[in-house]
């Protein structure tokens, strides 16, 4: 460690020191987290800030002692809610003082700041008011982060330090109270998400630190100053090439105490990844079914111990020249020691996470296709008393994608078929008939590892078909009837370029036919799609 | 419920009210039984008629090669007949573009539906299937609120094919011109009764007209029989009435070929020439081939070898 870092490091845990109250004496923790992808007019929705709120919640509902009725999460709500559920976290916090317990909240955030207030989809709530209440006396102990653009804002009037600048204060009493205020970025910068990682910089950095990876003491007991040291330094890193420029977490204090706070216990679910002294220095990377980075851990020589969820990982180690990869399977209550000599040799081009994932996917975009389909009818045929044919269809569709959330996208297609074709009905002997079909329909789609290079999607769409019937030896009137449809959807897309896409999609719609008779009747429709994405 | 929330269930209403149609096997049954321009009128090819007269006011002798004075009048009353179908199917057709009211599985309604020529006045059609083959059919109109009037009555047998029978219908002029306006010729006339058989061929279609009392004209009744052959050949039969002294009642008979070749006969049943009898053949071209004026002085030409064979009407 250089001397720039132990310095860092030594006036960190003075710092942090001051806010013993978490985890030496009976605390009872409470937490908050918020997260909200809208940030109303005037701003461009966030892909991930609910994905960092959730990720957070579940490391500390899992690591830090946070009950379940103790703690809050809140996605895509607005800002009365917010102040709702702090008020109701501080009736508990009163409770518990009546108890003669101390009480510690977390309070935690990602979403959209700006002038001054935090924006929950169309309602903003004052930074100044929520730092205000959260200065005040509900809680003991109060840590606040912040994962917005410009979050430093919050920070800027007392304390606001941009790590690893700080200024030490170790004196006040054993038993600590006050304010502690981590941002994202400063108050001047931007905190960037990543299409990679499928989260924000910071809240990622942080979330991982907490799994174990920041555990600089090898205790088993990630603090804040090791949490806040792993995720600004990994998050200054992480940013430093981006094109919005470096992001530097910021932190803020008022803090009355003494002693170290504790936010996560790996070890005591005894359930995760142990990293041996033994195994090769380097970063392992380790990765859940669905392709998510889970937790970085830089391993140097003593042992790390990662706490993971029950189930299957990948784990890779890149090497100067290959790849180390493995895959293993964490059972409920079960410590697994990586043997790396288990892992196997692999082209650094086949690396699982990073260099093969299309990156840009996440963010929305729109995508046109031109569509050839066939819709078969689950019907008689007409000549044999049917209602409607079967008829190939030609059309097209515009496709938002990721519009909703990451990877959930919203189609809107249009499509025209014909056919011709003969009826028979009581005394109607094979009339001779020239069917035509248009077809509109709305589509949410959910696409499986959207980022690479076959995806598979599944969804479901609301049609409307106007059909139209005209006879040819008949003296009768063309007939027509609509009706809206709803249906499902799947299919596999092969992205065989960049913004190029080849389709092969199925649907399965009901069909209501309510004027001879009622009757149930539905349509698959196989289709092929030629797709093109608009997106850099 | 936001702007947004406001549209998307004003456009799903919409969506969901613009469902169903008219789309109806059994809709095709109903209208199939119902008769069809094209399978009654007279198709009597060639030109259009003109107003030559047939008898009487020629003053020039007749002579082959010229065009052919029968063929002139058959293609006039051919007219005549198909003018009259129009009147009848016109009400018909005007229903069967709009999409029945009312459907049970042995019925269906058009209607009331506002009559556009007729401001105030609304018609009704009322179908029934009484069995697996026959449909009865009524056609009502009047001014709310007063009661409907029937203004045309039908029925019609099926064959194993639909649009293939036997039918009757009734047109009551007299009635209707209570309720609404009732245009020439149709205001002389108290009912036009037409029958038609057309499973089969020679296909028939029979027309009465039954005039007012002190019609205009002065007829009490007028009588069409039409015949057509698979093969296009056709053949017309009505009675000829003029104000010429000469020949003031004549039946006369027209039978044609598919291309258009055909030959008269006309029996002068009233005027000076009662008794005499005329037969006029003519070619492709219209163009006499054949005459004969079988009344004293009367003259011939060509030979009856020259008019064209038609049989089976």
């Amino acid at each position: 460690m250089s001397h720039r870092a132990t310095s860092r490091w030594l006036l960190l845990c003075s710092l942090f020191g001051a806010v013993a109250a978490w985890g030496q004496v009976p605390t009872r923790r409470f937490a908050l987290f918020v997260g909200n992808n809208e940030g109303g007019a005037d701003t461009q929705a966030l892909l991930y800030a609910k994905d960092d709120a959730k990720r957070l919640h579940d490391v500390f509902t899992r690591l830090g002692g946070v009950r379940g009725e103790d703690t809050l999460l809140l996605l895509d709500e607005p800002a009365l809610r917010l102040e709702a559920a702090l008020a109701e976290l501080e009736r508990h916090a009163q409770a518990a003082r009546v108890r003669g317990e101390r009480s510690a909240l977390l309070f935690y955030y990602s979403g959209h700041a700006k002038d001054g207030a935090l924006r929950l989809g169309g309602t903003t709530l004052s930074l100044d008011g929520l730092k205000a209440r959260l200065s005040g006396p509900a809680f003991d102990t109060r840590v606040a982060i912040f994962d917005a653009c410009r979050s430093g804002t919050v920070t800027r009037t007392k304390g606001v330090r941009r790590a690893p600048a700080f200024e030490v204060d170790t004196g006040g009493p054993a038993l600590a109270s006050g304010l502690v205020i981590l941002t994202s970025s400063a108050s001047d910068e931007d905190s960037q998400e990543s299409d990679l990682i499928g989260a924000s910089y910071f809240s990622y950095h942080l979330a991982t630190g907490l799994l174990g990876s920041a555990d600089q003491s090898g205790d088993g007991k990630v603090t804040l100053a090791e949490a806040y040291a792993y995720a600004y330094e990994r998050t200054v890193a992480s940013t430093a090439e981006s094109a919005a420029g470096a992001q530097h977490p910021t932190f803020a204090f008022d803090l009355k105490g003494n002693g170290d706070l504790m936010l996560t216990d790996v070890a005591q679910r005894n359930e995760g990844l142990k990293l041996p002294a033994s195994a090769p220095r380097g970063t392992y990377f380790l990765v859940d079914p669905q392709g998510v980075v889970v937790a970085e851990v830089t391993k140097v020589d003593t042992e790390r111990l990662i706490a993971l969820k029950p189930g299957a990982y990948t784990v890779k180690r890149r090497a100067n020249d290959r790849l180390r990869v493995g895959t293993f399977t964490i059972a409920q209550g079960q410590v697994l020691t990586l043997d790396e000599t288990s892992l196997k040799d692999a082209k650094l081009s086949d690396d699982p996470v990073k260099g093969t994932r299309l990156r840009s996917t996440f963010t929305r975009h729109v995508s046109l296709s031109a569509t050839g389909q066939y819709q078969a009818v689950f019907d008689r045929p007409t000549a044999q008393g049917g209602y409607f044919p079967s008829a190939p269809l030609f059309g097209a569709e515009l496709t938002f994608h990721n519009l909703i959330a990451k990877a959930v996208s919203l189609g809107v297609d249009g499509a025209f078929g014909w056919a011709d074709g003969r009826v028979s009905s009581g005394l109607v002997q094979a009339a001779a008939y020239r069917y035509s079909l248009l077809s509109f329909g709305v589509t949410g789609l959910y696409e499986f590892n959207a980022e690479r290079a076959w995806i598979p999607f599944v969804g479901v769409r609301i049609g409307y078909n106007v059909m139209r019937r005209e006879f040819s030896d008949l003296p009768v009137p063309a007939q027509s009837f609509s009706v809206m449809s709803p249906g499902l959807v799947a299919g596999l897309k092969w992205r065989f370029a960049r913004n190029f896409g080849l389709l092969a999609r199925g649907r399965l719609h009901y069909l209501l036919y309510n004027v001879d008779e009622t009757k149930s009747l539905g349509y698959a429709e196989l289709g092929l799609l030629f797709q093109y994405e608009f997106r850099e | 419920m936001n702007a947004m929330n406001r549209t998307f269930a004003v456009l799903a209403l919409s969506l969901a009210s613009a469902c169903g149609g008219s789309w109806s096997n059994k809709d095709l049954e109903f209208l199939g039984a119902l008769p069809s321009r094209t399978e009654l009128q007279s198709k009597l090819p060639g030109l259009s008629s003109t107003s030559r007269p047939l008898l009487g006011t020629r003053q020039d002798e007749l002579a082959v090669g010229e065009a052919s004075i029968a063929y002139a009048d058959a293609k006039k009353a051919s007219g005549d007949f198909n003018g009259l179908l129009d009147s009848l199917l016109t009400v018909v057709d005007t229903i069967r573009q709009l999409p029945p009211s009312q459907r049970t599985a042995t019925s269906r309604r058009w209607g009331p539906y506002p009559d556009s020529k007729n401001p105030g006045a609304e018609f009704v059609l009322d179908m029934t299937q009484t069995d697996a083959r026959t449909y009865a059919y009524v056609v009502r109109v009047r001014k709310a609120p007063a009661d409907f009037v029937d203004i045309l009555l039908g029925n019609f047998v099926a064959t194993d094919q639909l649009t293939k029978g036997a039918g009757q219908l009734v047109l009551l002029p007299a009635a209707a011109k209570a309720v609404i306006a009732v245009s020439a010729p149709l205001d002389q006339l108290q009912r036009i009764d037409v029958g038609y058989f057309t499973a089969d061929f020679p296909k028939r279609v029979d027309m009465v007209l039954t005039f007012v009392p002190g019609a205009s004209s002065g007829l009490s009744g007028v009588g069409y029989v039409y015949r057509e052959l698979a093969s296009g050949a056709g053949a017309i039969a009505y009675q000829f009435r003029s104000t010429n002294a000469d020949v003031s009642v004549a039946d006369v008979v027209a039978v044609w070929s598919p291309g258009g070749a055909g030959k008269a006969a006309i029996e002068v049943k009233q005027g000076r020439y009662t008794g005499a009898a005329k037969a006029e053949c003519w070619n492709d071209d219209f163009k006499i081939t054949y005459f004969k004026e079988g009344w004293a002085g009367g003259t011939t030409g060509g030979e009856p070898g020259a008019c064209a064979t038609i049989e089976g009407l």
